[in-house]
């Protein structure tokens, strides 16, 4: 599940199973530093979604190689470009919904609909109030809906609200 | 609050949204939906269930080699790191991360176990403290954990304010901003200080944690008097204040 967790925030199998890996090593490291004030899944999600985060922020460090009109090679460091290639990189229809969802909505998302965790406990894993949890969740849930729509029938894209009152 | 016309716009829609998840959630229950907005909620319900179904059984398959390599890499790690420890730490350390491992993997287990790789067991995974060659001559450094660890730990910490371990914060707008200062108000509640602040404000000291606001770094300020202000780090320009 940890796993699981880093391929839906990073949406990309080497970067995810890289944080897993960093995962993993900080669970084993810390473990003795784990005090017992939350349940031992809620701390080991956090290490989880830390590692992914580090990944994310690794990933926009990274120089990105473009072509100028004269053929020279530029490496810049794009820090607009993620969302960009996360959904070109995508390997799956929910992958690619996932991909057009701001990180923080997609975090959150992620810890409820993948990780199955509840808002006390996301909220504990993200350090966040329960407020912003519910309001992170929704605005995620609401936005992968509407991509989720168009990806798969623009022309059936639905308002739930129109013609149900 | 609530919008008329819920069809209008993106932000309109919220509320629908929010219902709609909460209900998902078990969070609220039908009736306290205002009855306007029934129709329109359950119908998003649907949709975000679907969604929610998809999530939780899409990843059915996990590669558990790179779980199986992650958990050799991370006994061996403790393994080499211990080895100028006193003997009956060491041994604790390593039994402790033996069970964390074991432990870990069981929260990876159902997955590891519809990829069916069903071969493998818990007990073999954690107890797999033979390296590969590859693995052994890694350094430590190459895994750039160093302060991964201590990052991670933070929340657990937070209170007791341990090794200066610091928490990264993402902040998308005022609300979420005003939730925060609604939490760090409660009394009792002590926001830790940054020694050395980048930017420079009379009234509110820098909270030391990493802030990023509006995809902005920045820099947070904060006392219950004066209210908080959000710095952006590159130039130290006010982004967003909640002031008295």
């Amino acid at each position: 599940m940890i796993q699981a967790v880093c391929r839906r925030i990073l949406l990309n199998d080497s970067d995810a199973d890289d944080a897993t890996q960093n995962a993993m090593i900080a669970i084993v490291r810390g473990y003795e530093s784990f005090d017992g004030r939350s349940a031992f899944s809620t701390w080991v999600y956090r290490i989880a979604t830390n590692a992914a985060l580090d990944e994310l922020r690794r990933r926009r460090r990274r120089p990105l190689s473009l072509f100028s009109n004269d053929g020279q090679q530029v490496d810049i460091a794009d820090t607009h470009s993620d969302d960009r290639q996360l959904a070109f990189e995508a390997s799956d229809y929910l992958a690619q919904g996932l991909a057009q969802i701001p990180e923080e909505f997609r975090v959150a998302l992620v810890l409820r609909d993948v990780a199955d965790l509840d808002y006390e406990e996301i909220s504990q894993v993200l350090n966040i109030p329960i407020g912003t949890v519910r309001s992170r969740i929704a605005r995620g849930r609401g936005r992968l809906a509407d991509i989720l729509g168009n990806l798969d029938a623009p022309h059936e894209r639905q308002n739930p609200d129109i013609g149900n009152t | 609050m609530m919008s008329d016309d819920p069809t209008k716009n993106t932000d309109d829609n919220f509320d629908i949204d929010e219902f709609s998840s909460r209900l998902v959630d078990r969070d609220i229950e039908l009736n306290d939906i205002p009855h306007d907005l029934r129709d329109a909620v359950q119908a998003r319900s649907a949709q975000f269930v679907a969604t929610r179904q998809q999530l939780l059984t899409s990843l059915t398959h996990v590669d558990s080699s790179a779980i199986d390599d992650a958990i050799r890499r991370a006994t061996n790690d403790v393994e080499v790191q211990s080895t100028s420890q006193p003997r009956a730490r060491k041994i604790g350390v390593y039994f402790a991360s033996l069970a964390a491992a074991a432990a870990a993997v069981a929260i990876v287990g159902v997955a590891v176990t519809q990829s069916g790789s069903s071969d493998q067991t818990v007990g073999d995974i954690a107890g797999a403290t033979k390296v590969a060659p590859e693995v052994q001559s890694a350094p430590i450094e190459s895994v750039g954990t160093g302060d991964m660890a201590a990052e991670s730990f933070a929340p657990m910490a937070a209170d007791s304010a341990e090794a200066g371990a610091k928490t990264f914060l993402v902040i998308s707008d005022a609300s979420e901003l005003q939730d925060l200062v609604s939490e760090w108000s409660v009394e009792g509640f002590v926001v830790p200080q940054k020694a050395e602040p980048l930017c420079d404000d009379p009234l509110r000291p820098a909270a030391d944690v990493e802030v990023t606001f509006a995809g902005e770094t920045a820099e947070i300020h904060f006392s219950q008097p004066d209210g908080v202000v959000v710095y952006r780090l590159s130039d130290c320009l006010v982004i967003v204040g909640i002031v008295p």
